[in-house]
């Protein structure tokens, strides 16, 4: 059953930023379509970020949990999705600086087989049974080596790519400045294709 | 290059999705950018704004045996000939190798890769029940609802 039945529609093409509007009117159908919303994207970027899934969960939780008590104090001529990203990050950043659960792996580490990597493990059961022994394999080298990333290098390669934020949005988001996303994002590349090219110098650009 | 001198001419970006020629002024570690520089030109459009957030504009490339003397807009032969250098590949592919455009194709590519988790299915359901249904001390009470934080149940 669809989590959504039995409950009051909200106009699909509310904006985030209306969405809170409404919340904070007292319609709080409206917090849950925001969190029905980036479920998915705010997801994967935590789980890319922190490198386990049950850590990913609390973080995804307890964001929404400090967007709920900070609503009111958002700004309404900005915009709600760096806002999020912003507290998700702080977040993710706090939870693995508790350290107990952190699985970033040392460099030596990403030579070792990927029975060692609990992400490893984990993308070993998504594998769909028919994909081509050589493409899983370049996928598990490529996880051996997102595992090497420091965490900042992490966190900015994900604002950038695969999130699609601007660099002003990536430079309110991580509290730095512009110039400092651009050399940071430069470093973020930089030290993966060196890492690539460590733990496979025989596929370099193949 | 691991010292940036001065005089030493460097391309960087101008972040209009335009190159940037700098001139260093103090003397720094150049691998850690940690030096001064003052813009001494700008290159035509190389990348749009929206373009370049995927394709990471050049940064922090040494031009070696280039030198534009004043500081001053480049002319139209001096931006003609920039841009053809930049497009030749011939810069991209020295010491920031990573930024040589067949380097980001390939970097895109790999990172395609990285392991994309799927949310479980009751993962709204469940933030929404911790955000507003269980009581605590009442200390974190908003507008009737009740935060319940961790480690202060």
């Amino acid at each position: 059953m669809s989590h959504r039945e039995g409950r009051p529609q909200l106009p699909a093409e509310l904006s985030d930023e209306e969405l809170l509007a409404r919340y904070l009117e007292g319609q709080h159908e409206a917090f849950r379509a925001l969190v029905d919303r980036y479920r998915v994207e705010l997801y994967r970027f935590l789980g890319r970020f922190l490198g386990d899934r049950t850590l990913a969960d609390d973080v995804f939780q307890d964001t929404f949990v400090q967007v709920y008590q900070s609503a009111a104090s958002f700004d309404p001529t900005r915009r709600f999705r760096p806002w999020l990203f912003a507290i998700a990050t702080n977040k993710a950043r706090d939870a693995l600086r508790t350290g107990s659960r952190r699985y970033a792996t040392s460099l030596d580490s990403a030579n070792e087989t990927s029975e060692s990597s609990p992400l490893l493990r984990l993308m070993s059961h998504e594998q769909p049974p028919d994909e081509p022994l050589a493409h899983r394999e370049l996928r598990e080298r490529v996880q051996r080596v997102v595992t090497t990333l420091p965490s900042q290098y992490r966190e900015i390669l994900l604002l950038a790519y695969f999130n699609q934020f601007s660099y002003k949005q990536i430079s309110d988001i991580l509290h730095i400045p512009v110039g400092t996303v651009k050399s940071r994002l430069h470093a973020a590349v930089t030290y993966f294709a060196h890492q690539w090219k460590r733990v496979n110098p025989d596929r370099w650009m193949s | 290059m691991k010292e940036a001198r001065r005089g030493d001419d460097l391309i960087g970006s101008a972040g209009t999705g335009q190159l940037a020629l700098m001139r260093v002024v103090t003397r720094g570690d150049a691998s850690r950018r940690r030096f001064r520089v003052v813009q001494i030109g700008v290159s035509a459009l190389v990348c749009g704004h929206e373009a370049s957030r995927n394709v990471f504009c050049p940064f922090g490339i040494h031009v070696e045996g280039r030198s534009v003397m004043e500081h001053r807009p480049l002319s139209e032969q001096e931006l003609s000939e920039l841009n053809q250098w930049v497009h030749s590949g011939d810069g991209l592919s020295r010491p920031a190798g990573p930024d040589a455009p067949e380097v980001v194709r390939k970097i895109s590519e790999l990172l395609e890769m990285w392991e994309s988790p799927e949310p479980p299915e009751d993962l709204v359901e469940r933030t929404l029940v911790r955000t507003w249904t269980r009581r605590g001390d009442g200390s974190d009470s908003v507008s009737g609802f009740v935060y319940l934080s961790k480690g202060n149940p």
